[in-house]
């Protein structure tokens, strides 16, 4: 191979690589726009009708996964250092409980079983937070 | 600190070389943590959303009766796409394609503008329903909240069109696609706020 067709080459691979990865941003964002549009379709009369339990459980299910979507493709955290989502993942563990104790003290959520609500407060979070406790590798110390 | 890690330190400091141990520059980092704190913010004023959006008057507009589903979706979409747009600019400009980085840059600040246009417009029509920013307390949280996000677009917008000027007077090449990468950040971090907004205060039961 001549070094020109190495270059026209090495050109080419470069270029398939860029419209690789806009097609990511791209699929990525329809599935954003669908994701949206099932949100929305939740609104119209037929199925507004369901139980509310159910409409919270699902919107909230897509918001999260919307919101994990931007997070980790367009914000590239999946690409930087894994310290990124382990701190962000702290903080939801740490959000999880507060939030659902203000929901349901203040009547958002049913008033399930004490020992049901207590689960649902604490597993989710210690599940991760321990994922996260063996994840953190720490140093060796030697700050001198 | 040994004089070897001085030297490091100073040379580093000399040579401009701002990067971070966490293999992000400290710009970036910056606005990673800026971002964090913001997401406090916007908690708390979730939540009090959330605590206040029942207190209405008997008489007052509530919730259900003044938001307007089909349209705001129109504007969450709008922002949705905004966030493709700002990493295809990203994108174009990591391999110097500057006029396409314009277009894509130019084409996220339009929809930013349009998004924000919709929330003036829907402020001004709850605003001729009777809701005013001082009416009840539902309206003092949904305007503060919203308020708030809106403010944040328009910063965005303004930071964009400072890119874009930028790029025009040759001083945004591929080899500061970093500050649009922070930039973008900020953008992306604004629509994942629109994303939670949208679906606590818009579409959960009433």
């Amino acid at each position: 191979m001549t070094a020109t067709e190495q270059q026209l080459s090495e050109g080419a691979d470069e270029s398939s690589s860029w419209v690789k990865q806009d097609m990511v941003y791209i699929k990525t964002a329809i599935v954003l726009g669908v994701f949206t549009a099932i949100e929305v379709f939740t609104y119209f009369e037929s199925v507004h009708k369901a139980p509310d339990w159910l409409l919270v459980i699902t919107l909230s299910f897509l918001m999260v996964i919307k919101f994990f979507l931007v997070t980790a493709v367009f914000m590239h955290l999946r690409d930087d250092n894994a310290v990124f989502t382990k701190l962000m993942v702290l903080g939801l563990c740490i959000a999880w409980p507060v939030y659902f104790i203000m929901a349901f003290t203040f009547g958002f959520l049913p008033n399930w079983n004490p020992i049901l609500k207590v689960l649902f407060l604490l597993v989710p979070p210690s599940i991760t937070g321990s994922w996260l406790g063996f994840s953190f590798k720490g140093g060796t110390g030697s700050h001198h | 600190m040994t004089d070897t890690a001085i030297d490091q330190t100073s040379n580093e400091h000399s040579d401009g070389d701002h990067g971070s141990t966490l293999g992000v520059s400290n710009d970036k980092l910056g606005m990673w943590v800026f971002l964090g704190s913001d997401c406090l913010l916007f908690g708390g004023l979730i939540s009090t959303y959330m605590l206040y959006k029942d207190r209405i008057g008997p008489d007052d507009l509530g919730p259900a009766e003044m938001f307007d589903i089909p349209f705001t979706s129109v504007s969450s979409f709008v922002l949705l796409m905004s966030s493709l747009t700002v990493v295809l600019a990203i994108t174009a400009l990591r391999r110097n394609d500057i006029r396409r980085s314009r277009i894509w840059l130019l084409a996220t600040s339009v929809l930013g503008a349009i998004f924000v246009g919709g929330q003036v417009y829907e402020f001004t029509v709850f605003y001729r329903e009777g809701l005013g920013y001082t009416t009840n307390l539902f309206g003092t949280s949904f305007f503060t909240l919203t308020g708030f996000h809106g403010v944040h677009v328009t910063v965005g917008i303004v930071m964009l069109m400072s890119l874009y000027i930028q790029s025009m007077r040759g001083k945004l090449t591929s080899g500061q696609s970093e500050k649009l990468e922070i930039i973008g950040l900020y953008w992306h971090f604004v629509d994942v706020v629109w994303i939670v907004i949208f679906t606590i205060v818009y579409l959960f039961p009433q």
